[in-house]
């Protein structure tokens, strides 16, 4: 009997109809790093609901294909969980060439798509009375800039000098860093370009050097951030080098071999070292929990916490807006654009519709590097 | 700051990366000449002495003498597997068939080492001269490029005393001469290219070991590495073995002086350029015999 009794729950728990979402992460290529990490928060977030019966009964189903970095493989990912799974709302893809490509898609379907693009200019193309579908929840490269110029204005930094790839994300940053100058009072005194596969960039370094700025910019990240760091060290740069948000990580804290004077990064408050929240800082307790969730899931500490948070809050996200409002494109999509005050691991999102990011500058903070670690500083 | 302190800088510059290219494009020059086969899969080689270097050094903790010998090793046993494996079975296969094989080779070795080393970019602290740069007339030069620039020297000048005046060097070159005549000659052919593989794979894990404190390295680090590699090997004449030093370091400099004179925009551009310009007026290379 009590066989049976289990039997017959099993049979009512799968006779309702799981709640699909399709996830498009690059696990392999170039551009996996972030996703590999995405995609762990992403689980945390699903067996939490699903530990807690789902949502109105319903399990959270995820069905995930790897979006290879591919702006091809990603596009054909979001068609097929839009005409052959019919999910009730889709993850991904990160990286920004995809992204853009699948927003025409969902904007066209009427599909939610949450993504962490930060290159994905959403905020900066939509037209007023259309409806938008895609959100991508990162800091995006408007409000990193903006936040930027205010913190060398606040330091009564006037000077500054520009050094960009030679890539999108270059061209974007530099025109940014042009458009909130006048703004603050700044002045631009040089802008050097370099090719993002240079082993070294100390003639572009030394041309701006000669300029005396009070500091330095960049949308360098990675293999090119790490060079770019040395380099500025190796010429005797005693001034601050402000870098990319992709920076704020512990691996590229690792590729600095000890080279870590005057680097700063601009980055979600889930980045600093949680004990240094104020206690009653709402955000405290969310990444403490996601922190002990992580843990337990994996058995290991929480590798980089801003990308992890940023899969986590694409899924808590939707699966907020399902228990609002069902599982209605449309009124999902109405839903989020009209959230305040979501807390998150990485902010508290508050969207709005002209603002499909749910930052504001001031959800961003300036991290530095101090003892191997970023550190607000005080 | 003065003028010519930013020109200066450029060339420093320029011999930095041009000493990166030039101990890349030696390993190809070495592979052709005794195997007429140009190994693609290079690039790879330098990529994975560069991570096997890092995996033990930083994760296991071994020694650095200690792990260096164990990455070169490693390679260079890696190299003669592949020729074993793969070239070997189509060994008188058309040039372009061995080619493509050995580009199969370099997808392989990279998804295998996404796989086993992660995809972040990592990085070794230098092993000579640590923290310390040279200041010249107010521009500045990392000491791993003297390093790097003696060493390649000192293996350039190993391999020519290797090839001219041992018994086996000498079996190695009529391999590349005529591999029937040697083989009719009682040279065991098949020997001779494993070990050349070997080899190449040995020089291939020591400028992986030599650049990374320089540019870092990943698992896809290898790719741009190689082919600027078999560049400066081309400019420098890919028959005379100091070709890629003089190649690597001519390529070097056209890309920085380009980036610094003229503008970062073109750096490709220019140093295609001066490759097209170079091969119009010499095409064997600027020290290759005609």
């Amino acid at each position: 009997m009590g066989m049976l009794g289990w039997l017959l729950m099993m049979a009512s728990v799968e006779s309702a109809e799981p709640i699909k979402v399709g996830v498009t992460y690059d696990q392999t290529g170039p551009c996996a790093h972030a996703s590999i990490h995405a995609s762990n928060g992403l689980l945390i977030a699903t067996d939490e609901i699903n530990a807690q019966g789902g949502i109105g009964g319903r399990k959270i189903e995820l069905i995930t294909i790897d979006g290879e970095c591919s702006v091809e493989k990603s596009l054909s990912n979001v068609k097929k969980f839009i005409q052959r799974d019919k999910v009730d709302a889709i993850i991904g893809p990160m990286y920004t060439g995809p992204s853009m490509a699948a927003m025409a898609v969902v904007d066209k379907e009427k599909v939610v798509l949450v993504t962490g693009s930060g290159g994905n200019p959403i905020n900066e193309i939509m037209k007023p009375g259309q409806k938008y579908f895609l959100f991508p929840l990162s800091m995006g490269i408007a409000f990193q800039h903006d936040h930027n110029m205010n913190w060398l204005k606040k330091r009564g930094i006037t000077r500054v000098a520009v050094i960009n790839p030679t890539n999108e994300l270059g061209e974007g940053s530099n025109r940014w860093y042009q458009h909130f100058a006048p703004k603050y009072g700044i002045t631009l005194v040089g802008m050097e370009k370099y090719d993002p596969a240079s082993l070294d960039l100390t003639p572009q370094l030394i041309k701006l050097k000669a300029l005396a700025p009070q500091a330095l910019v960049t949308m360098a990240s990675g293999a090119d951030g790490a060079i770019m760091v040395k380099n500025f060290h190796q010429l005797g740069m005693n001034i601050p080098l402000i870098t990319s948000d992709a920076n704020v990580t512990s691996s590229f804290i690792k590729s600095l071999e000890g080279k870590t004077e005057n680097i700063f990064a601009p980055g979600p408050k889930s980045t600093a070292p949680v004990e240094t929240l104020k206690p009653g800082d709402p955000s405290r307790g969310k990444i403490l929990a996601f922190m002990q969730a992580y843990e337990k899931k994996f058995g290991k500490k929480s590798q980089s916490i801003n990308w992890e948070g940023v899969g986590y809050d694409s899924a808590m996200l939707i699966f907020e807006a399902i228990k609002r409002v069902g599982t209605d494109h449309e009124k999902m999509q109405e839903y989020i654009e009209n959230l305040k005050g979501f807390l998150g691991v990485n902010a508290i999102y508050s969207f709005a519709p002209t603002n499909h990011r749910g930052y504001s500058v001031d959800q961003i903070s300036m991290f530095r590097i101090q003892d191997n670690v970023w550190h607000l500083p005080n | 700051m003065e003028v010519y302190a930013q020109y200066l800088q450029f060339v420093f510059s320029g011999v930095t990366v041009g000493s990166v290219y030039a101990l890349i494009g030696l390993g190809f020059s070495l592979v052709y000449n005794v195997s007429k086969v140009l190994n693609f899969a290079q690039g790879e080689f330098v990529m994975l002495g560069a991570m096997m270097m890092i995996f033990l050094t930083k994760g296991l903790l071994l020694s650095v003498p200690f792990a260096f010998v164990v990455s070169v090793l490693t390679v260079a046993i890696i190299g003669a597997l592949m020729e074993r494996l793969a070239i070997r079975p189509l060994r008188g296969g058309s040039p372009l068939i061995m080619i493509l094989i050995t580009i199969g080779g370099s997808i392989f070795f990279q998804g295998t080492a996404g796989v086993i080393f992660g995809r972040e970019h990592l990085s070794l602290p230098p092993f000579f001269f640590k923290d310390q740069t040279i200041h010249f007339l107010g521009a500045v030069l990392d000491p791993q490029v003297i390093a790097i620039i003696a060493l390649t020297i000192i293996t350039t000048i190993v391999l020519k005393l290797f090839l001219d005046r041992t018994l086996m060097g000498k079996a190695f070159r009529s391999c590349a001469e005529n591999w029937i005549a040697a083989y009719l000659l009682g040279i065991n052919v098949q020997k001779m290219v494993a070990f050349s593989f070997a080899l190449n794979g040995a020089l291939g894990a020591l400028g992986g070991i030599l650049v990374t404190p320089i540019c870092l390295m990943f698992y896809q680090g290898g790719v741009i590495l190689g082919l600027k590699g078999i560049c400066s090997a081309i400019i420098g004449g890919l028959d005379n073995i100091w070709g890629a030093l003089i190649g690597g370091i001519v390529l070097g400099l056209s890309e920085s002086l380009g980036v610094g004179i003229i503008s970062s925009q073109y750096k490709d551009a220019i140093a295609f350029f001066v490759l097209l310009i170079i091969l119009f007026l010499k095409p064997q290379g600027l020290l290759g015999k005609r």
